[in-house]
């Protein structure tokens, strides 16, 4: 991922407030420790989803229609790759 | 594998009698034919894909595997061209009768077949035969083949159980690595 402004932002940590958003708007406090940083890391991805249009800061955060979207593609794509039959795994009849 | 233990059942046979010595040269030739045999690895493209697909549970093409398969065909070959060169020479005998003077005890020997077959003189190992049991000596030769083939067997079917386990944690890996690729092409 591009550096920004020197923060480079983690794909999995923007992958679980995405994720986590999914389920509804949520307080910044909670979100930032669903999303496994400190509160002032988090407020610098908060700010990254907010510029890039995936989420709408208020007293709660929430998911905008395309931030939605984007949390949905991941969610499939996440399913895309966890989900495939491992080529090592018995087959089960 | 059968090639492995063809060794050591040829080299049973050698010693009931029942081949030659040539029998090893046979044995070294087809161990050192499945030396230069072709692999998965000269395959290419769709066949090559399918043929790993098709023996992933075995593994046939991993290098370890591949390293000790080549191992055991070198050492087949190594030690059936000794046994050829140096057969070892079998006497057997069968004791027809025995009697006792004083504190001894005799024994007539009666002679029933010599390995390899044919007139020979020199060093030779005696093996008894009483009461229709076989008493056969400690053969070197006999070790050794049953060294390597059982060796290769336990070697292999420890690999080729580990094998799973490996594959299961590079799979995992792959995954990761193409979830965090199209991750990051979705989110920048």
């Amino acid at each position: 991922m591009s550096e920004r402004g020197g923060f480079l932002p983690d794909i999995y940590v923007v992958a679980r407030i995405l994720h986590a958003l999914r389920r509804g708007p949520m307080p910044k406090s909670r979100l930032a420790a669903l999303a496994r940083v400190n509160y002032g890391r988090f407020q610098q991805y908060l700010q990254f989803l907010v510029e890039r249009g995936y989420v709408v800061e208020g007293e709660l955060v929430a998911l905008t229609p395309r931030g939605a979207e984007v949390a949905a593609e991941l969610e499939r794509l996440l399913s895309d790759v966890l989900g495939r039959e491992s080529p090592f795994e018995k087959r089960r009849r | 594998m059968a090639a492995v233990w063809s060794g050591v059942y040829l080299h049973i046979l050698y010693l009931g009698g029942m081949v030659g010595p040539w029998g090893y040269l046979a044995v070294a030739a087809a161990a050192a034919a499945i030396l230069f045999m072709p692999g998965g690895g000269q395959r290419e493209g769709l066949e090559a894909l399918e043929f790993l697909y098709r023996w992933r549970r075995v593994c046939i093409a991993a290098a370890p595997l591949r390293a000790l398969a080549t191992a055991a065909m070198l050492a087949l070959t190594v030690l059936s061209v000794a046994m050829f060169l140096h057969p070892p020479r079998l006497v057997y005998v069968e004791v027809a009768g025995e009697g006792a003077v004083g504190n001894s005890t005799f024994y007539t020997l009666r002679v029933v077949r010599m390995v390899p077959s044919g007139e020979w003189d020199g060093t030779f190992t005696i093996v008894l035969i009483r009461d229709g049991i076989v008493y056969m000596p400690f053969l070197w030769e006999t070790a050794a083949f049953l060294a390597v083939a059982a060796g290769y067997t336990v070697a292999t079917a420890t690999l080729t159980a580990l094998w799973r386990a490996v594959g299961s944690s590079a799979e995992g890996v792959r995954r990761a690595l193409e979830f965090y690729e199209r991750a990051r092409r979705l989110l920048t």
